[in-house]
């Protein structure tokens, strides 16, 4: 491989895009040239600081009274075409639906084991890491889905539950390595984004089943 | 914490009590919201400000813009309130939202830059500002400053495929450009972030 075809895959690259004969030839690569090694180590730092920009950023000035000043002429195209009762009810009961989804999905047996799924620092220690922080997000929402998905999964076939099963346990079993891997190098920013891009997976899958059990 | 029972029998998706009140405090925000209450979506308002200004300001690389964009991201929240169904935090909810406002108003400024530009050469917008560098030791390098000086097509592709993690796919559906489009657009973005990077 020259200098320049790795450059035209970098990307690929460091976005876990490549299939693994291209993979494997780039690692060689990689391995072997510090010019290149030196490209993808200033593209996942770029990219580590993107992964680290915070989630919020407070505008410099008061917005809702130019918002609420536009309400009345927004006039709402809605009007409550379901009753929600319970539905807060619901959402507050969404662990004990997680449990149901859980079993359901990973079978009598099949269930992950403790280590594949809990966060291996107790919260105390993880409220003041972002990481964890980013972490208990995708937990949430991987939850939320969860949840919705069991309210759906009479329309799904039992092949689609199995296959969402065996992708839940693969993904499990990838979050737990990486969490093994930053336990011994916690700074590591490629290994930061490849925990933050399988929990983003794990949320996609769900999503797919969740509008495939709507269609 | 608290977990959750599938915690208990080692399925584990740790769901905190503090996550329980939160979610049902917002439920019932958006209950009274959608029943037309304007205090309660003044606080819904107030509890996602931050996440949607964060994003819009990214995708638009100016503040005066981004604080329009966020105010219509709040309206046509207003709007469309009655579609959502609590089937995912409202966060959740606004953010694609949020996403579709900010394309927008990219599609119709390309639209009125189109109008008035009299050359095709674009190679003005490939030089990156000047060193951006954070007074903070936690950054030596100012990304959303960096990000600012992206030409528009390239900086919305990098936010939302390296920030916000949208696949190639998912972009150019929402923007309308093949997939190979999009992916040259972050390969230029990440092109030029680098360069700033080094200075």
């Amino acid at each position: 491989m020259t200098c320049n075809e790795a450059r035209d895959r970098m990307d690929d690259y460091v976005d876990g895009a490549l299939d693994e004969a291209a993979f494997q030839e780039m690692e060689l690569h990689v391995a072997s040239c510090a010019e290149c090694r030196t490209e993808e180590r200033a593209l996942r730092a770029l990219l580590a600081y993107a992964a680290a920009l915070p989630a919020e950023r407070m505008p410099s000035r008061d917005l809702w009274p130019g918002i609420d000043a536009r309400l009345d002429e927004a006039r709402p195209a809605w009007r409550r075409p379901w009753a929600l009762a319970g539905w807060g009810a619901g959402l507050a009961a969404a662990a004990g639906v997680v449990l149901a989804l859980a079993a359901a999905l990973h079978g009598p047996g099949g269930r992950p084991s403790p280590s594949t799924e809990r966060s291996p620092t107790p919260a105390a220690q993880r409220s003041e890491d972002p990481v964890a922080g980013a972490e208990r997000e995708y937990a949430r929402a991987a939850a939320e889905l969860m949840a919705a998905l069991e309210q759906q999964r009479d329309r799904l076939p039992p092949e689609t539950l199995a296959s969402v099963a065996k992708d839940m346990r693969s993904i499990d079993a990838a979050l737990a390595d990486v969490r093994r891997a930053l336990a011994t190098d916690p700074a590591n920013p490629g290994l930061n984004h490849l925990l933050t891009s399988t929990h983003q997976r794990k949320v996609e899958v769900l999503q797919q089943v969740l509008k495939l059990s709507r269609t | 914490m608290t977990q959750c029972p599938a915690a208990a029998h080692g399925g584990a998706i740790p769901v905190t009590s503090v996550d329980e009140q939160r979610w049902s405090r917002e439920a019932e925000l958006v209950r009274r919201a959608q029943a037309g209450d304007r205090v309660a979506f003044e606080q819904l308002y107030r509890d996602n400000v931050g996440r949607v200004y964060a994003l819009c300001y990214r995708m638009a690389g100016a503040a005066d813009l981004a604080e329009e964009l966020a105010q219509d991201v709040f309206v046509r929240a207003w709007q469309k309130l009655g579609s959502f169904r609590g089937e995912s935090a409202f966060s959740s909810w606004l953010h694609p939202l949020t996403v579709n406002v900010a394309l927008s108003e990219r599609r119709a400024r390309r639209r009125r830059v189109a109008r008035v530009m009299t050359t095709d050469d674009l190679t003005e917008f490939e030089r990156p500002g000047p060193p951006t560098r954070s007074d903070g030791p936690e950054a030596g390098f100012d990304l959303e400053r960096a990000l600012a000086t992206l030409p528009p097509g390239a900086r919305a592709v990098f936010v939302l495929h390296d920030v916000e993690g949208y696949k190639h796919a998912e972009i150019a559906e929402r923007t309308g450009v093949a997939t190979g489009t999009s992916k040259a657009q972050l390969h230029r973005a990440r092109r030029l972030l680098r360069e700033a990077l080094k200075r």
